[in-house]
């Protein structure tokens, strides 16, 4: 039987007794939920920016966040999916702030042509997963944020459409011409 | 390669299924996307902990929970155990009707209880103790911050006003009881969207009254 629900829950090594002990004010509850998930959140975090130092930065600046919004998690999902999303949003949110000084270009779907791909140059080095993660590092912004968002962290278009403020549709052409520009990468 | 695409759609599956060059392309497209749903997590070159300790507020992380007052947690008690108290009727209906139309299946004589009840023994050739084990199992977690939440409770029983946690054990032995019916027909009905989505309502009322009361105020 598939129930239809999402029990509240967590990670197996994230005790939900830290969950209920850090919403109540515990340090070392939450210092525990931090050593269970900071490597998750930094992940998708220096996947995103393509910059670890600024990733270290947004890792911390989620980790605050959580603990100044761990009153409003109400268990609907994972702690961890909880915390991811909301480490994506840091994300997100600080690179709109970039995207109006440096990159103003970037958000959206509407250019996907900027690049073209005869502009992309296949990278010197071989071995997939090193350079699949060079290639995404050079991915234009929007087509980074959406392939690592779909196809790295395994979010549906529906959510990041959502997180984006595209469509579905939009976020799938977007998906498609992130996976070509790497596959010229790699080729 | 912009002429390309123009004259060749890879993303269409009746197109590639007569063109040879976009089913490699396609293949070389899934294999990029399979290598990078398996990249290896990163870690951070340095602990990250001692910046974000310095940051972190020192008061109570969850404002909304210290702001449960002692009239707001007897209305969510009231509300959660008239919503119980009203739906539970309804679960009682459906268990007795699941019950009388169940088909005739031979009682597992294993399981007392439940041939005691007329339970089917199979319903689309799962027992239904297989499907209660699977809803048991995603209810774990619930159960775990449930517990969390009693034992927070009862480190501050005596700091809280014995009319209120009269008012609440009453709520919750409501709750409780909802639960036990709620489980009992889903045994009888595992199929049953509605029972499950009431198993679950219980369960939330229940864990929203335990939080509600375990971070309420000293006092009150």
């Amino acid at each position: 039987m598939t129930l239809p629900l999402t029990p509240l829950s967590s990670t197996p090594d994230v005790p939900l007794d830290d969950v209920a002990l850090a919403r109540n004010g515990d340090r070392r509850a939450f210092e525990r939920l931090y050593r269970a998930n900071v490597d998750r959140v930094f992940s998708v975090c220096v996947r995103m920016v393509g910059d670890r130092s600024r990733a270290e930065e947004l890792t911390q600046d989620a980790f605050v966040r959580a603990w100044e919004k761990l009153g409003t998690f109400r268990g609907d999902s994972q702690f961890s999916t909880w915390l991811h999303r909301l480490a994506v949003n840091v994300v997100l949110n600080d690179r709109e702030a970039e995207g109006r000084r440096r990159d103003r270009h970037d958000e959206g779907v509407e250019d996907m042509d900027t690049i073209a791909y005869h502009d992309v140059r296949p990278l010197p080095v071989p071995g997939l997963s090193l350079d699949l993660e060079q290639a995404i590092a050079t991915l234009p912004p929007g087509a980074k944020k959406v392939f690592v968002l779909h196809d790295v962290e395994g979010y549906t278009h529906e959510e990041i459409g959502e997180m984006l403020g595209v469509t579905a549709g939009g976020c799938k052409a977007q998906l498609h011409r992130a996976r070509m520009l790497l596959r010229r990468m790699l080729s | 390669m912009t002429e390309y695409r123009d004259t060749h759609d890879v993303t269409d599956e009746r197109h590639r299924a007569d063109c040879a060059e976009c089913t490699t392309v396609w293949a070389e497209l899934e294999q990029i996307s399979a290598a990078a749903a398996a990249l290896p997590v990163l870690t951070p070159s340095r602990d990250l902990w001692a910046g974000i300790d310095a940051r972190l507020d020192t008061r109570v992380a969850a404002p909304l929970p210290t702001r449960w007052s002692r009239s707001t947690m007897l209305r969510v008690a009231l509300a959660a155990s008239m919503l119980i108290a009203v739906t539970s009727g309804i679960t009682w209906q459906l268990a007795t009707s699941a019950a009388d139309s169940a088909p005739a299946i031979a009682a597992v004589s294993t399981d007392a209880d439940r041939a005691a009840d007329g339970a089917p023994s199979t319903i689309d050739g799962i027992e239904p103790s297989v499907r209660l084990v699977k809803y048991d199992e995603e209810f774990r977690a619930m159960d775990t911050e449930i517990a969390a939440m009693q034992r927070l409770l009862e480190t501050r029983r005596s700091t809280l006003d014995s009319a209120t946690v009269a008012v609440l054990e009453r709520n919750l032995a409501v709750i409780d009881t909802a639960i036990a019916e709620s489980r009992a027909a889903l045994l009888k009905d595992p199929a049953s969207q509605f029972l499950a989505t009431q198993l679950s309502r219980s369960y939330t009322s229940k864990l929203t009254l335990l939080r509600a009361s375990a971070t309420m105020p000293a006092g009150i």
